[in-house]
């Protein structure tokens, strides 16, 4: 009886991982998908600040924030990661890969070899964007330096370093959903939402995270440990703890001078998000804090 | 009579300490609020905004009080403040003594930035000059080794 139940226990995990590993195997948006297009490099760049993509993956130590050379490692409870060369550099870069290989990793999670990407990689956000500013956005950063060198590899232990298993992660926490036009809201409401939501991945660190890494989706916005670094982030919903007491236009003047109403400024890593967001159009910075402004209340975890 | 002696001792010590530590504190908020703070997110900003009029004498005043403020920072962050509990909102990052020389070159490069920006300030358009350059140092700082609680 034993012998059987060990025996049938080995031909479930035998069976049972390739076919999990099978079934979530990583999904790419293809050419064919993508119909006709005239990039807008312009566009391109204000989705490339509200994004932040230089803040994770301009090379280190240095100030040109358009040499995307990639190095800047992210320490978590996971390992470190560190930030891939996205220069258009044809060997070390982006350069010559695809407007559907960029899609399918922006708004997938997916490498241009069918790989899964680990979601310190925001796309967990990014999936909000829509296809057309993706490739905008594509066109902006091959109009950049190309920067020659690879970035080091992740540096992650067991189990972590098993992409595959990424899947699994995707199935519970990447919902593949475009971002929605909430029709009873204003056009500056929804444009607040989009660069929220989608580029800005504020949600990403103003969050808590649970066990496996995924953001706690009753608690989003309402602040937590800082999941890059020492200390916490705040709450940024309209709780008393978080931007209750914020007027709009505090929001806006934190988003363009990190300028807060307690005469301080913000630091650490929002102070690389204010040097990308200062650089937006103060209509897309009316429309990001006239979204936060709308966010109810929640009460983020405790302070240990 | 020994152990009343080593009582009051230990009584004496950890209250000077809890003391120092509690000074230590309102010394860095002086420093930061009042002699920094005030002038940085008031006084020059209401001038750069034509809320209020440019006064030479307000700006001379507040890059004197930056200048001498930041001959205090040095002692406010020493090898011995290292381990005492946060205490507050914003705390320091243990990288300050991690990292000692950068986080030296970056209060030697705000102490040149109080007097380089001082020097520009000499009208509205100057401060603005003037008012980034200590802006910039101040963030040197805070970005790297000033941390959330």
């Amino acid at each position: 009886m034993r012998r059987r139940f060990t025996i049938l226990l080995i031909v479930l995990i035998v069976l049972g991982v390739p076919i999990a590993l099978g079934l979530t195997r990583a999904e790419r948006i293809d050419n064919a998908q993508l119909g006709s297009h005239s990039p807008n490099a312009d566009n391109g760049r204000t989705l490339f600040l509200a994004g932040g993509c230089a803040s994770c993956h301009a090379t280190p130590e240095q100030d040109d924030k358009m040499r995307l050379g990639g190095g800047l490692a992210l320490p978590t409870q996971f390992g470190t990661f560190r930030a891939p060369n996205i220069s258009p550099h044809v060997r070390d870069g982006i350069g010559n890969w695809s407007e559907a290989q960029f899609a399918s990793a922006m708004l997938k999670g997916t490498s241009p070899k069918d790989e899964h990407y680990y979601p310190a990689f925001p796309y967990t956000s990014y999936q909000r964007m829509a296809l057309g500013d993706v490739r905008d956005l594509f066109a902006f950063i091959k109009t950049l330096p190309p920067v020659e060198g690879r970035a080091p590899a992740h540096d992650l232990p067991f189990p972590f370093n098993l992409r595959a298993g990424i899947g699994l992660w995707k199935v519970r926490y990447l919902d593949g959903q475009p971002f929605r036009l909430a029709t009873s809201q204003s056009a500056q409401w929804n444009r607040g939402a989009y660069l929220v939501e989608g580029p800005g991945h504020c949600a990403e660190c103003h969050s808590p995270r649970d066990i496996a890494g995924g953001i706690v989706p009753q608690q989003r916005y309402a602040g937590g440990p800082n999941p890059t670094g020492e200390g916490r982030v705040p709450n940024i919903t309209q709780h008393v703890d978080g931007l209750g007491d914020w007027t709009e236009a505090d929001i806006e003047t934190l988003l363009e001078s990190g300028n807060t109403p307690s005469f301080d400024k913000v630091g650490g890593e929002m102070a690389a998000v204010v040097r990308n967001t200062a650089q937006l159009s103060p209509e897309d910075r009316k429309a990001m804090a006239h979204y936060l402004k709308s966010l109810p209340a929640v009460s983020g975890p405790p302070r240990n | 009579m020994f152990r009343t002696v080593f009582a009051v001792a230990a009584f004496a010590v950890v209250t000077t300490t809890v003391l120092a530590q509690a000074d230590l504190v309102a010394a860095r908020k002086a420093v930061m609020g009042e002699q920094f703070g005030k002038h940085f997110y008031r006084a020059l900003p209401d001038m750069l905004k034509g809320t209020t009029p440019y006064s030479q004498a307000a700006v001379d005043t507040a890059f004197a009080e930056f200048a001498e403020g930041a001959k205090k920072l040095p002692a406010l962050y020493a090898e011995s403040t290292r381990n005492i509990p946060p205490a507050g909102r914003f705390w320091v990052s243990q990288k300050i003594w991690s990292n000692r020389a950068d986080f030296d070159a970056k209060l030697a490069n705000f102490v040149k930035a109080v007097g380089d920006g001082h020097a520009r300030s000499k009208s509205l358009d100057g401060l603005k000059e003037g008012f980034a350059m200590v802006d910039r140092a101040c963030d040197s700082c805070h970005e790297n080794y000033r941390i959330r609680n």
